[in-house]
């Protein structure tokens, strides 16, 4: 028996190092994407967008578009007078600006024609008369009191969504604390930069049907709001998401371009295809919020944080998108993996006229943890306290509720902590290094997927189907998004697993409303949970089965059954095995046609407390990270250079060591770029000051800092195998660790991000100058 | 992806037949080298007259590099990949090597010509956008606009010259071949450049730049230095580049700076041996050099990032670059 086991675990399909189920495709060049596909007779979209930030429209005249030759259909915001928006109770976008626009780059109208020129030359030929109003480029100017109103509708002037919370006796402590560290603190706005430019493709069958193929990360939000914008019948819309080149929360909400397909496809009776450039990229955005973070932190003189106490303007840009959760976020998220005693957050998110931010991976909470982990360093400091022994003291244990009432299970935050100090050598080096040459740590948490669907409903968040055929070939069904990050190969990983497969002999069909289930979208790293969840029980139900029929003919228990490698054993006794396409034989001939389902349903119990807004942030388990980074700061010329990060990351349990090491180290990249180089920002007059990959900075391999990734494994109960997130929590602790680093080697603290060269100089010369003064008294 | 306006691609295969096609089109039709500069500018729109291209790949005349008589010709048409690594180059000017191996990034130096990055446009933010971003901001004096952006009130265009091989070419003298269907002259590199960005070479629209000529002199040191955001593909923010010439008995001769990205033209200070006190490279000199130049410079907010940083860059990096003659191994290094 005990053989058997251990020939079990050598044969795991779970936690092996295993190639991904698109690896070689993707490699090749064989995976098709959205833009790779032709249809015949298909026609060619472009949009006409808005030169001004903030105007009326008086008249559009698209007569002489409409006449050039070539062009089938010309489309303007009365074709589809719906607003969307992906929060269902903020919904003020529409496919095309129908009074107002609202940002450089908004959509006015849409063409249709024989191809790209033609409908190019018939946007030159739409008249647009606009009546200017003020643009307001920050949020004091849209603050302001005669400040025109963005949106009309908005009952508070340009306030998007202010959020007031407040947890324990904040005053009190404060007025206790034995130290008290105030900072103001700016996180510049970024976006996400996917390789691959937003695309949409849409036909009508002869019987009116709508097939829409999209490179979004949300199918079944897109199919709900195709059919309300599209006044269609949801059963007559399918939505297919090919395979996607990223999207890190770029691609997690409607578009205008996949209504612009569809609506054009209806006018003209052909196929429509729309691909953004790249510079239609960076107006989409829903990139990072800009936030302005006033944080108070209170602690005793043992380091132990008494009260935090926090104020948060965040910039949302022009529309609501994913704005109400951001706002929640940028408080909720913040109160592990450290005890607060007490803790209040008033966040206030303000319309301006610039591209609406949303989600970008570690939505609402990447900027205050670069906050709070500085107020955390500089307490240290004060206490002279070491920074890793300091959040060591305020850790989290396992199996405890945060003081906003969040429900924590398992914990590896503290393992994470010590394989970081190790690996860095950090209790050898910290703050020994010479000048220039500096450690710094940070920690986070994140969510492993958001508790509740986005409209309220009492569903599955997440369904698979899972079938086998009689060449043993099993195929698994799934609503969810692979935008890259793996989910497709999880899933496999985790029927192989149960079926005694290997991952490539599972087929995996996803993200298909026609043929999936409904899954919810890849955002807030809820996949790996959810829809693992209901992977493991439709697999595990098929396995059942299968077991049954081999125990029945060899009569003897199921339980005494395993299915590995290709094969079914009897666990006590290691000789008697079944070639596992004979066992499947055996199951269908008993059970019928072999599918099973499996879902993960909502928990309603005891993951958060029952305050308004505690359902927001509010996960079924928790990821911990910790980070140390190891910089050279040139202070001739003030440039840092991130030589290496050292990044621990609690998943619960690696499904895939590889795929977690993989997202561990985009992590890191996307952190350390937005540490010291990335921002999205625009010119005086509202346009984006760097609309294309050169003047957009991200990182070249040169650039890179080397990274070592570290995988902490403290099995969740709630995750399929214990397994949590590993997709977004990684990123979090870069920012502030360099943040902190760059400290230890020079000794001045930036705290408006990017952290550029031109910063740090002026720092040094402040403390210099300091420096001398002091000397001189 | 950016579409450019429908245009004419036309090849040729002699240089004769090449330099009619120009002289026949009158400036409509735009040289294609690499075509790393003139497409993207071509799919941002900023050459509406442009009807054609006329492509080099087929020009043998323009390949080559060979030594006579004291002096290194390079064909136009060689690729900086190429030459950042050709045997003769290394062995005679490693520095100039090492310059050419720095500009953009390997996959545009294995299209990219180096008569390509002679005759590079000038860059300004304001410029090198978009159609629709340029009519946003409602043009200025280099495309459909009577405005500049970055000097306002200005009526020259200012927008930066931004090449690499120039500015360290310029320092070591070097000469151009301009052809035409009209003959040839012969210029020294600095004289191509004029100050209006929008219209900065002295190249007539018939001529086509055909070979460059570099001087090979004993006892000559060049160093090179450049900074720009990321360690690849980004264009320049700042660079220079130093050439000193000694005698036997290591008396600084002629000392000699050249400033890029600054304006149009690339700034040169000839007479700068005349600010060392003792007649040698020593600390002193080169902090009163690496001064002289911080105060003559003054960049511009042509080019993204804040120019006083990059004012304060361009001291530093004379100070490095003029360290780096004192050194025996000659290499120009990038950034840090
Ligand atoms: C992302 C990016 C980063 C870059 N970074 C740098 C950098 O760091 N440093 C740097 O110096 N450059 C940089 N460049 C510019 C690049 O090096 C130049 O674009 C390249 O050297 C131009 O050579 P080409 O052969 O591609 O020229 P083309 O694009 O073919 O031509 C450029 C211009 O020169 C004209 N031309 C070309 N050949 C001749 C000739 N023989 N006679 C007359 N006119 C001619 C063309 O008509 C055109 O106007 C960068 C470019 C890109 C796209
Ligand atoms: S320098 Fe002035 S005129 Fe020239 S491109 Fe820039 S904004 Fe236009």
């Amino acid at each position: 028996m005990a053989d058997a086991q251990n020939t079990r675990d050598r044969h795991d399909v779970v936690g092996s190092r295993h190639r991904r189920v698109d690896g070689l495709a993707r490699l090749t060049g064989e995976a098709r994407y959205t833009d790779d596909i032709f249809l015949p007779r298909m026609a060619i979209g472009k949009i006409l967008r808005s030169p001004h930030a903030h105007a009326r429209i008086i008249a559009i005249d698209t007569s002489a578009a409409e006449n050039l030759p070539g062009v089938f259909a010309v489309i303007t915001g009365k074709d589809m007078p719906l607003p969307y928006g992906i929060i269902p109770w903020t919904q003020d976008e529409h496919a095309l600006a129908l009074e107002k626009v609202r940002y450089i780059g908004d959509a006015v109208a849409a063409v249709a024609a024989v191809d790209e020129d033609t409908a190019l030359q018939a946007l030159e030929l739409i008249e647009v008369e606009y009546e200017i109003l003020p643009a307001y480029l920050t949020p004091e100017s849209a603050l302001a009191t005669g400040a025109v109103k963005i949106h009309e509708k908005n009952k508070k002037g340009n306030i998007s969504k202010h959020v007031l919370l407040e947890f324990g006796a904040v005053n009190e402590n404060m007025r206790q604390a034995d130290l008290v560290i105030e900072g103001d603190y700016f996180f510049q706005g970024t976006t996400h930069a996917a390789i691959e430019p937003h695309c949409a493709v849409a036909e009508f069958d002869s019987a009116g049907h709508l097939t829409v193929w999209s490179a979004t990360q949300v199918p079944h939000y897109l199919h709900r709001e195709l059919a309300r914008v599209l006044g269609l019948p949801q059963e007559n819309i399918r939505v297919i998401q090919p395979n996607l080149g990223g999207a890190f929360g770029g691609k997690s909400e409607p578009f205008d371009l996949e209504f612009c397909v569809a609506k054009l496809a209806q006018k003209c009776g052909r196929p429509v295809k729309i691909l953004y450039t790249r510079e239609e990229v960076f107006y989409a955005h829903r990139g990072r919020h800009p936030m302005q973070m006033h944080y108070e932190t209170g602690f005793d003189k043992n380091g132990r944080i008494l009260a935090v106490d926090t104020h948060t303007i965040l910039d949302g840009g022009a529309y609501s998108s994913f704005g109400l959760v951001t706002t929640y976020y940028s408080g909720q998220l913040l109160t592990a993996p450290y005890a607060f005693a007490s803790y209040r957050f008033d966040s206030t998110r303000v319309f301006t006229n610039k591209p609406a931010c949303g989600p970008k991976r570690g939505h609402g909470s990447v900027q205050p943890r670069f906050a709070i982990e500085i107020q955390l360093d500089k307490a240290a400091h004060a206490l002279g306290i070491d920074p890793i022994e300091l959040r060591r003291r305020n850790a989290l244990p396992a199996h405890t509720r945060t003081v906003n009432d969040l429900h924590i299970r398992s914990n590896g935050f503290l393992e994470c902590l010590d394989r970081v100090e190790q690996a860095s050598g950090w209790k050898e080096r910290y703050g020994k290094l010479p000048f220039g040459h500096g450690l710094g740590v940070a920690g986070s948490t994140y969510i492993s997927g958001t508790n509740y669907p986005i409209y309220p409903n009492d569903m599955p968040q997440s369904g698979v189907k899972i079938t086998i055929d009689r060449s043993g070939r099993v195929t698994l069904y799934s609503g969810a998004s692979d935008i890259g990050q793996g989910s497709n190969t999880m899933l496999a990983v985790i029927a192989a697993q149960e079926l005694g497969l290997e991952v490539a002999d599972i087929t995996v069909i996803s993200a298909d409303t026609a043929l999936t289930p409904v899954d919810l979208g890849a955002y807030s790293s809820r996949i790996t949970l959810m829809a693992g969840t209901a992977c493991l029980q439709a697999a595990k139900e098929l396995a059942a089965k299968i077991r049954s029929s081999v125990a029945k003919k060899w009569g003897c228990a199921p339980e005494n059954l395993t299915l590995i490698q290709h094969s079914v054993r009897a666990l006590d006794d290691p000789d008697r095995r079944m070639p596992v396409i004979e066992a499947f034989a055996l199951a269908e001939a008993e059970f019928g046609t072999l599918c099973t389902t499996g879902y993960f349903e909502t928990i309603t119990e005891g993951v958060h407390g029952d305050y308004r807004g505690a359902t927001i942030g509010a996960s079924p388990a928790y990821s911990f990270t910790a980070h140390v980074a190891e910089v050279r700061v040139d202070a001739e010329t003030g440039l840092v250079r991130v030589e290496k990060i050292w990044a621990a990351h609690d998943c619960g349990k690696a499904l895939s060591p590889v795929s977690v090491e993989g997202q561990i180290e985009g992590s890191v990249y996307m952190g350390a770029a937005e540490a010291v180089m990335e921002e999205h920002t625009t010119m005086e007059n509202g346009l984006l000051a760097a609309p294309s990959l050169l003047d957009y900075r991200i990182p070249t391999a040169l650039d890179t800092p080397e990274i070592e990734a570290m995988i902490v494994q403290s099995e969740d109960p709630m995750g399929p195998y214990g397994a949590k997130e590993a997709g977004e929590g990684p990123l979090h602790p870069a920012i502030p660790a360099i943040a902190n680093a760059i400290f230890d080697a020079v000794g001045v603290r930036i705290d408006m991000l990017p952290i550029t060269p031109e910063k740090i100089l002026a720092a040094l010369r402040v403390k210099e100058a300091e420096e001398k003064s002091t000397v001189r008294d | 992806m950016l579409r450019p306006k429908p245009f004419d691609h036309k090849t040729c295969f002699s240089l004769k037949e090449a330099l009619h096609l120009l002289d026949d089109s009158a400036g409509g039709i735009k040289i294609l080298a690499g075509g790393t500069d003139l497409l993207p500018n071509l799919k941002h729109r900023l050459y509406p007259e442009t009807g054609a291209v006329l492509s080099l790949r087929n020009l043998p005349e323009l390949r080559g590099v060979e030594t006579q008589q004291n002096e290194l010709i390079i064909g136009a048409g060689e690729r900086l990949a190429d030459l950042s690594s050709h045997p003769a180059l290394v062995a005679t000017l490693p520095a100039l090597a090492a310059t050419f191996g720095t500009i953009a990034s390997p996959q545009i130096r294995n299209m990219a010509t180096l008569g390509g990055n002679l005759c590079l446009d000038t860059r300004c933010r304001y410029i090198n956008q978009t159609d629709f971003w340029r009519q946003a901001l409602g043009g200025c004096l280099k495309s459909h606009g009577d405005q500049c952006h970055v000097v306002p009130g200005g009526k020259n265009c200012v927008a930066a010259f931004s090449g690499d091989a120039a500015i360290a070419l310029i320092a070591l003298e070097a000469e151009v071949e301009l052809l035409s269907v009209q003959g040839q002259r012969r210029i020294p590199l600095v004289q191509l450049y004029r100050s209006n960005g929008a219209a900065h070479l002295t190249l007539h629209p018939n001529e086509l730049l055909s070979r460059i000529f570099i001087p090979l002199i004993s006892g000559r040191k060049l160093a090179f230095r450049k900074w720009s955001v990321r360690r690849s593909i980004d264009f320049p923010l700042v660079n220079l580049a130093v050439r000193m010439d000694s005698d036997a008995g290591g008396n600084v001769q002629k000392l000699v700076a050249v400033v890029g990205v600054l304006a149009a033209k690339p700034k040169v200070f000839p007479r700068l041996a005349d600010l060392l006190e003792s007649g040698t490279l020593d600390a002193r000199g080169i902090e009163t050099i690496a001064d002289f130049l911080f105060r003559k410079c003054a960049p511009l907010p042509n080019v993204p990032y804040d120019p006083g940083y990059r004012k304060e860059m361009l001291r530093v990096q004379a100070r490095r670059a003029l360290h780096a003659l004192l050194q025996e191994d000659l290499l120009s290094v990038r950034q840090d």
